[in-house]
């Protein structure tokens, strides 16, 4: 989780922030409401979970609560990995724990 | 500095202040006596608006002596303005608002009717298509001033030269084009239609206020917002974004509604965060300014009587139209080249009948300048009235870099925007401001507010370079800037 919330804050404070540290910015903080991101700024923020955690994110998870800071950032990306084992689990039990953590996913919501 | 982060917020400096200290200006509607010593300055005229009312029926026949009666006024005023020791043009846009004066001034004039126009390379911003319609129907003799991104960067250290100010877009560059042309056209004189947007109710923040109103009454509504993607159309930033994010872009939290510059958060906001790029020096300094506050501050008394619709319309009308609109991408270039605008919209008496009026005779439902509409229709053709409107934008940062071969187009950009040039002068974050450069030149930064932030941060650069490290080397004041020495070519 932490590894998660480093990799978020890397990619923010480099695509948003363009190389600057806010300290003020703590990890609860609404990257909207703060202006951290803009309206371009939540698709990019997409592609960055995309292509970073393999995850795929739905039309239907892209909502504040989901999105809307670090922490949220994180544990949404924790929860489709964790959603990923179960499902993998089901399928095929065998084969669980075989795949990398940040396997490519193919969870579709 | 308190100036810059004005700038940075509002798109221009409250009055008195301008961008250089020990420098003041008077304020729109103000006079200033000198004399023995004293100075008196006097406010001659304000805008203002009725007391909101809870509701404002309209009915036909009102409806039609409102037409009439703006008619009568609008004609006198352009008539008045024609009066001149010399030929007087008009600019034509392509929209309404011009081609309504065109029109009138078409009926007052004897001799042919001479226009002008900016067209743009670029097919996204060009409306040369309108242009040529209503000139077809007025049968004006037509100039137009075709611009491509080239042009556009390579005069714009002389529009900062002229509007003595940052700025965050570059339209005001072919504006300085095309008052160069009338120009060398032999006019002097041009009328425009300035101010009809903003007292007759024709921009979108004007509809994305009463839409966030609407929406504020019931914030858990999911259809409400939906309404938001029918502005802006032509932004696909907007376009794309998830409904559930447009709430929090369009800022109806409690607080935020019942705040007296409602109409102009999401606006403010947006561009205040570019002064991310501020060296650490500078946001210290402007650390506890309130610019919000410094604003509210000025407000008239009866402000708070009026409703949010007119709210918006003063907001637009007191600020950004003498602060920019009429000013960077109006009075200053267009004197750059000794052309002298008038505007009829903005008489006396046609701003004091637009205030009175009811804001549903402005906007009706989301159909902008309702009443200026019903009385173009009697002089202009369908298709211009029903055209979509779209305000005047400029190609942006494709006019200083091109992101094809991944290079600033002039030597100018690549000098000002160098680590040791942003360090030299102290005002910007070299590192941030090198991270969003390149990110141009790759073509990966293309938000609103990284076009804003570039230009912003390329004007401020510019406008130290000409005004205070080589003041002396830049000795042209007059017209004819292509002859004299400048700094920058």
């Amino acid at each position: 989780m932490e590894l998660i919330q480093k990799k978020i804050r890397a990619f923010i404070a480099d695509q948003f922030l363009f190389g600057q540290h806010d300290e003020s910015l703590s990890d609860d903080d609404s990257l909207i409401e703060r202006g951290v991101i803009d309206s371009t700024g939540v698709l990019q923020l997409i592609g960055f979970l995309e292509e970073e955690f393999r995850v795929k994110v739905g039309d239907d998870e892209v909502i504040p609560q989901n999105l809307d800071s670090i922490n949220r950032l994180a544990e949404f990306v924790q929860r489709k990995w964790e959603l990923h084992d179960q499902q993998a689990a089901t399928e095929h039990t065998s084969e669980r724990g075989e795949e990398p953590l940040n396997a490519p996913c193919s969870i579709e919501t | 500095m308190q100036a810059l982060n004005q700038v940075f917020t509002f798109w221009h400096t409250l009055p008195p202040r301008t961008a250089f200290r020990g420098i003041l200006e008077l304020p729109p509607g103000h006079s200033m006596t000198v004399k023995m010593g004293s100075i008196r300055i006097n406010s001659y005229w304000q805008l203002g608006f009725p007391e909101s009312v809870a509701s404002s029926t309209s009915t036909a026949d009102r409806d039609q002596e409102y037409v009439e009666r703006l008619g009568e006024l609008l004609i006198d005023a352009a008539r008045i303005r024609l009066r001149a020791d010399v030929p007087v043009g008009a600019y034509l846009s392509g929209g309404l608002d011009s081609s309504l004066i065109t029109a009138i001034v078409k009926r007052f004039t004897n001799s042919r009717l001479k226009t002008f126009s900016v067209a743009f390379e670029d097919p996204e911003y060009d409306e040369s298509f309108y242009q040529r319609q209503v000139v077809s129907h007025l049968d004006t003799d037509h100039h137009e001033v075709r611009c491509t991104h080239n042009d556009i960067g390579r005069v714009f250290p002389d529009v900062i030269w002229h509007a003595e100010k940052p700025l965050l877009r570059n339209a005001a560059a072919p504006m300085f084009l095309l008052s160069r042309l009338v120009r060398e056209s032999g006019f002097k004189v041009v009328l425009t239609g300035e101010g009809a947007d903003e007292l007759f109710g024709g921009y979108d923040i004007f509809k994305e206020t009463k839409i966030r109103s609407f929406w504020g009454v019931q914030p858990d509504s999911k259809l409400r917002p939906l309404l938001l993607r029918r502005l802006y159309p032509y932004m696909q930033e907007i376009q794309n974004q998830p409904s559930s994010y447009l709430k929090m872009f369009f800022r109806i939290r409690p607080d935020e509604l019942r705040s007296p510059l409602f109409s102009h958060l999401p606006r403010w906001d947006m561009t205040s965060r570019i002064g991310m790029f501020f060296s650490d020096e500078v946001k210290a300094e402007i650390k506890g300014c309130q610019p919000y506050k410094e604003l509210e501050g000025e407000l008239p008394a009866a402000y708070k009587s009026w409703d949010s619709f007119s709210r918006a319309q003063y907001l637009e009308a007191a600020y950004l139209l003498p602060g920019y609109i009429l000013s960077s991408q109006g009075d200053r270039v267009a004197m750059a080249h000794a052309v002298e605008g008038r505007f009829p919209f903005l008489d006396y008496r046609v701003a004091e009948f637009a205030s009175s009026l009811p804001p549903t005779l402005k906007m009706r439902g989301l159909d902008e300048k309702y009443l200026l509409k019903r009385f173009a229709a009697t002089l202009l053709p369908a298709d211009v009235l029903r055209r979509p409107k779209q305000p005047y934008r400029a190609p942006g940062v494709k006019s200083f870099v091109d992101p094809d071969n991944g290079q600033a187009r002039f030597d100018y950009v690549d000098d000002l925007l160098s680590s040791d040039r942003l360090r030299q002068y102290g005002v910007f974050n070299p590192h941030a401001v090198q991270m969003l450069v390149s990110r141009l030149k790759e073509g990966r930064a293309t938000s609103v507010r990284d076009g804003m932030a570039f230009t912003g941060v390329l004007s401020t650069q510019l406008l130290i370079h000409q005004f205070i490290t080589n003041f002396t080397k830049r000795t042209d004041h007059g017209a004819n800037s292509e002859e004299n020495t400048c700094v920058y070519r």
